[in-house]
């Protein structure tokens, strides 16, 4: 089929229109509008909403939330609610590359720079940490990834050299739109001739067809936040089935992607073994510890007040609410140090009793956890110094 | 036909101030200073330089039924708060709180975000809802802080939204057996985080059987998220320095030995 918008840019690695339609999931057609900024209007990303999205869903405004009054502050559980029902497209007017949240003194993590390409997510998660600190009443999705791109071959040029990780799931989901924004594509060909960079998707989707079959330099990384499916049910609304990651991560593995697990948030409920014991059986029956870097492990945690929001959007019975929580030393809420130990112990054994070889680490964990679970820090595990090698700082 | 809003304040040298067929202040003047739309938050905010919650509360309450013409958040803000979803939840909520409660809020200066889990009401059945009314009337006879009463609120509020069946007299209980707030909050807390409060008991329970050394104190102390143990020494002469280090020794020595223990030992 022919390119029927002729302003488009026949970029070697875009989909079709006609395919771009057959591979975009149902459900990612329902949002109620489309707000597109009108400094966005020619970039890529607004074009394929254009095409992708009915007319009367299609707004051009420079503020989608000019008829709230309400414009203060975090949003109400209402509010928050409706912000995933709408998205905005709009240039992104700061610095994209940030340094992971993780990186506080006071915790040992995994360094690695984080570019968001939007905030706010279509999947519901009760503990999602964005419930603490959106102030936007719509979703977004940033235009410009070219402004984004070239910063980074800014970075890489001033630090060559140097090997960089770039993680783009901290604010919205890598995978979740992408069969609308297909950045994938534009980001993977961009890592595809810098093989010292290495590209880190981070999702709770299945999303991978539209771009699995790219060529790419095997510096790509895909990576799911996963837990037991009982878990999932209770608590990750509106992600993909455990079933439905690992097939996605199997087939990611299958065109020669790098691919990772973060078993993050682990949370705590009264058949917290068994769903935890029963999940990494589900890994190493399809895994291999050759086919997975790392493995990230990590426990609930937020801030103090979320717990507002949690309750009043997803209910008392939620399991984010049962064990309790403390303030730890980043002034979030978290389990008691010893109840974090015997979580993540469990399934360090678990893994290590399956095959020594698998790479189990901590993420936003402070360094007397890791002594207390591992008997180490991270430095000194085989197999996890290069993540944690202090890099230059930007 | 006058109406006077409620808790009306009289003065005797102000002229009484009006707006729409509304005293806002009695006087003993025969002077009256009429308000108007413009100038009413201000004019208000002269005559009641402070406002609680529940004071905001009483006076929408009566302005929407009097049908005076007024905004909810330009009121609110006149006294530094933000009519957000959960006050408006609150206010709703506060026309059939008991006098009583209202006191204890009004007492406490409680802020929207103090009485927050009161907004998880939203999800409760009539007869839920009520268990957990009836049990906040008695927060000022209990003489509960404004610190203690927040937390006792959040914990009965989460155990009778998670397990209202169970708890149904949980309320009653408490009041019967007349407990004090930290009492209360003991007992609530048990219910509320069973698995914890058993691992801390274990620890206090250690603390107070172990035959510790002379001169030496061991308390259970919790650190935001991590529990564990002060040990104390009391010194007074120098020559006994070694003496000090080996009582040091031989308490640490019990603390390590429980705490390798503490999850070996066998699970009730």
């Amino acid at each position: 089929m022919e390119n029927i918008n002729p302003t488009l840019p026949n970029t070697n690695f875009r989909l079709s229109i006609e395919s771009a339609f057959m591979n975009i999931p149902e459900h990612l057609l329902d949002f109620e509008k489309i707000y597109i900024d009108p400094k966005s209007k020619d970039s890529d990303v607004a074009k394929r909403f254009i095409q992708i999205f009915p007319n009367e869903k299609i707004v051009f405004t420079e503020d989608p939330n000019i008829e709230s009054s309400n414009s203060t502050g975090i949003l109400s559980p209402k509010e928050f609610d409706k912000s995933k029902k709408n998205i905005f497209i709009t240039p992104f007017q700061g610095q994209f590359f940030k340094r992971c949240p993780g990186t506080h003194q006071k915790m040992a993590c995994c360094n690695y720079f984080v570019l968001n390409l939007g905030l706010q997510c279509n999947m519901n998660c009760s503990y999602c940490y964005l419930q603490s600190f959106i102030n936007t009443k719509t979703m977004t999705i940033y235009s410009n990834i070219d402004d984004a791109l070239a910063e980074l071959k800014t970075m890489t040029d001033e630090f060559k050299g140097l090997t960089f990780r770039v993680g783009t799931g901290e604010v919205i989901d890598s995978l979740s739109l992408d069969p609308l924004t297909l950045y994938s594509h534009t980001l993977i060909n961009f890592f595809k001739d810098k093989p010292h960079l290495t590209l880190e998707f981070k999702t709770k989707s299945n999303l991978v067809d539209q771009f699995v079959d790219l060529d790419h330099a095997n510096n790509v990384i895909v990576s799911w936040s996963i837990n037991p499916q009982h878990i999932i049910e209770k608590e990750e609304h509106l992600t993909s089935s455990l079933y439905e990651r690992l097939n996605a991560a199997e087939k990611c593995k299958s065109k020669g992607y790098k691919i990772a697990f973060h078993i993050d948030p682990m949370i705590w409920h009264p058949e917290w073994k068994t769903n935890y014991k029963r999940l990494v059986d589900d890994i190493t029956s399809r895994f291999d510890p050759e086919d997975l870097p790392y493995i990230s492990l990590g426990a609930l945690r937020f801030q103090k007040e979320q717990r507002w929001m949690m309750k009043e959007r997803f209910g008392l019975n939620s399991y984010v609410n049962q064990a309790e929580l403390f303030e730890g030393k980043d002034k979030k809420l978290r389990y008691d140090q010893d109840l974090r130990n015997e979580m993540f112990k469990f399934i360090f054994d678990e893994f290590k009793t399956k095959n020594s070889k698998w790479n189990v680490f901590l993420c936003m964990e402070t360094p007397e956890t890791w002594l207390s679970a591992f008997d180490s820090l991270p430095k000194t595990i085989d197999g996890l110094e290069t993540l944690f090698e202090p890099r230059k700082s930007i | 036909m006058i109406y006077s809003i409620p808790n009306i304040k009289s003065f005797v040298s102000r002229p009484t101030v009006v707006y729409q067929n509304v005293k806002l202040s009695e006087s003993t003047s025969s002077l009256v200073h009429e308000l108007d739309s413009e100038n009413l938050y201000k004019g208000l905010h002269e005559v009641y330089p402070e406002a609680t919650l529940v004071d905001l509360f009483e006076w929408v309450d009566f302005f929407s039924s009097h049908n005076v013409l007024f905004d909810k958040a330009a009121l609110a803000s006149s006294y530094s708060f933000f009519w957000s979803e959960s006050t408006e939840s609150l206010y709703q909520q506060s026309l059939i709180w008991h006098g009583s409660f209202k006191l204890w809020c009004k007492n406490k200066k409680a802020h929207v975000n103090d009485l927050r889990p009161l907004c998880l009401l939203d999800q409760f059945n009539s007869k839920d809802k009520n268990i957990i009314f009836d049990f906040i009337n008695h927060f000022d006879s209990l003489r509960l802080s404004l610190s203690d009463g927040k937390k006792i609120l959040e914990l009965f509020v989460d155990i009778i939204g998670s397990n209202p069946v169970e708890y149904s007299k949980l309320g009653e209980e408490l009041i019967e057996l007349k407990l004090s707030s930290e009492q209360i909050l003991r007992k609530l807390h048990k219910i509320k985080y069973p698995v914890s409060s058993k691992k801390d008991e274990k620890k206090q329970t250690f603390v107070k059987n172990t035959a510790w050394p002379q001169n030496t104190k061991v308390n259970f102390l919790r650190q935001g998220d991590q529990a564990g143990f002060e040990l104390s020494v009391f010194v007074h002469q120098s020559e006994y320095k070694e003496k000090y280090l080996k009582v040091l020794k031989e308490s640490l020595d019990k603390i390590d030995h429980y705490l390798v223990n503490q999850n070996s030992e066998p699970k009730a």
